[in-house]
């Protein structure tokens, strides 16, 4: 494991400097497009994606269920949705969109809690359910921002302000992380079990996922829903790496960095000047990733 | 110890409450589906210093043997008398993961991890699943030697008569309880299971049951 995070390590920073340093349209990055745009947006990939990975691993073990991320149960459009009622109706909550899809996740995580995830045990059922919840919230924003001028979910407006939410955010994330200790290491057993040794597995677990949607609620505001990226993600490390969640929540965030910094990177450099967006074509690199979980067929749990 | 209270879906048991003799082997006996599994299971949320182990466990992520054990061990005030990770020749697993291990070798595992917890009752359910002879032999040496309530269900009748020192049995929907040599008789266990059974006794007085 710790030859495979430095591996991600050392492409990271091949990736952080191409990025930094790409000439695009035969000129050289001028000091102020450095700092400003360039720099803001390669924290800001890096954090994202690995809060993106890391907030799939903890909803994965949490609800003891391989199959799901913030984007399977709904969490990002719910976020993408509270994002688009605030611009609608309260524009100058803008350029806080970090916190305030931090805050959405957190809102629509409890509203699952109370709901969907204690209907919906069966892991298939889960993952339908999440479905649903995901299309009829994407439905809603669609209907609400249409003829309103939204431009595309993309890396491309990250601002220095959306950068700093975000390593505040991450760090709240770091500190619930180190509040709850190795306690991951729980949901690897039945409920029963957790509840015989003493464990009270309903706070434990809104600890984790709430940490967990504070991550994936601030970077959806900005990239927008990735669905299936940060369950592949987690999954791959999974098979690849046999170690408890807890072991692998570092290495899944440093995959995660890479896949979303080098998306970023192909999104403003491939088709120059035009912006793809970023969340398309991390969907696009990560889809390859597929093809390591299906080798792993039956093992795969 | 008298448990009151028990709520069962009333098709399968009338039983409201029952007794276990403290600190000894009760064996629970009866037929598929007659609701012993149920009755575990409702026994185990009513019982909070219970270790229960239900028929069928998995672990939901990578965990090792040894980290399992140590889960539960965690839970014991103090230490089993027995060494039970030695007693079920789990050392060499300890590195391994438990979803890598065979039927029989996570069926230790789990019941380890049950009796390191050092419970005053225990609950375990069918706990002879997928073991073979030489592990079903172990167990039968290893509960005896534990300072603990005991509730197992069995379905091998000359291994329950083994290690029971009471025995509760399921006769369509009705529970009775006794000494193994007043309830496991031919007649009851033949109305409760609804098949010939046979109590045979050698001349060294051992009692052998055969369908």
């Amino acid at each position: 494991m710790k030859r495979l995070s430095w591996w991600l390590v050392a492409v990271l920073v091949a990736i952080s400097g191409i990025t930094l340093a790409l000439p695009l349209g035969h000129t050289w990055p001028t000091p102020q497009i450095f700092w400003e745009l360039r720099v803001p947006r390669l924290i800001f990939a890096i954090l994202g994606g690995a809060m993106l990975a890391a907030s799939a691993v903890i909803f994965q073990t949490t609800l003891r269920n391989r199959y799901v991320d913030g984007g399977m149960l709904g969490l990002a459009s719910g976020v993408e949705l509270g994002n688009a009622v605030l611009a609608v109706f309260f524009a100058p909550a803008t350029p806080w969109r970090v916190l305030t899809g931090a805050v959405w996740a957190v809102v629509w995580l409890l509203i699952l809690r109370a709901s969907m995830l204690r209907i919906l045990r069966q892991p298939l059922q889960l993952l339908l359910g999440g479905l649903g919840v995901a299309m009829v919230l994407n439905a809603i924003m669609t209907l609400l921002t249409s003829n309103q001028g939204f431009v595309g979910k993309s890396l491309a407006n990250v601002t220095v302000q959306d950068t700093w939410l975000l390593a505040i955010v991450g760090i709240v994330g770091i500190i619930i992380w180190q509040i709850a200790g190795t306690t991951l290491t729980y949901f690897a057993l039945p409920k029963l079990h957790v509840v015989q040794l003493g464990i009270d597995e309903t706070r434990l677990s809104l600890l984790w996922q709430l940490g967990a949607a504070l991550l994936i609620g601030a970077v959806t505001a900005v990239l927008g829903t990735t669905f299936f990226v940060g369950l592949i993600i987690a999954q791959v490390i999974a098979q690849v790496v046999v170690k408890p969640a807890q072991n692998r929540l570092v290495v899944t965030g440093l995959l995660g960095a890479v896949m979303l910094s080098t998306s970023d990177l192909l999104a403003h450099s491939v088709h120059y000047p035009v912006e793809l967006p970023t969340g398309a074509v991390l969907m696009l690199l990560t889809a390859p990733l597929l093809l390591i979980l299906w080798k792993g067929g039956p093992h795969v749990n | 110890m008298l448990i009151k209270n028990i709520t069962l879906p009333r098709d399968l048991l009338t039983l409201s409450e029952a007794s276990l003799p403290d600190q000894q082997i009760t064996v629970l006996l009866g037929p598929n589906g007659s609701g012993k599994s149920t009755l575990l299971a409702q026994l185990a949320t009513q019982i909070p210093d219970c270790a229960y182990l239900p028929q069928h466990n998995q672990s939901y992520d990578a965990l090792t043997v040894g980290d399992l054990l140590a889960l539960g061990q965690q839970r014991a005030e103090t230490p089993v008398a027995v060494d039970v990770v030695a007693e079920l020749e789990l050392t060499s697993l300890l590195t391994q993961d438990v979803s890598q291990l065979s039927g029989g070798q996570q069926q230790r595992v789990w019941l380890a991890f049950i009796l390191l917890q050092n419970a005053p009752v225990i609950l375990l359910d069918e706990p002879l699943n997928a073991l073979d002879l030489r592990y079903q032999k172990r167990v039968l040496d290893l509960l005896p030697q534990l300072s603990a309530t005991i509730l197992v269900v069995v379905h091998d009748l000359n291994y329950a008569y083994q290690i029971a020192e009471w025995v509760w049995l399921f006769t369509a929907g009705e529970i009775t309880t006794g000494q193994p040599a007043t309830i496991m008789t031919a007649s009851t266990l033949t109305a409760a299971f609804a098949t010939p059974v046979v109590v045979d006794q050698t001349v060294s007085g051992e009692v052998i049951f055969r369908i």
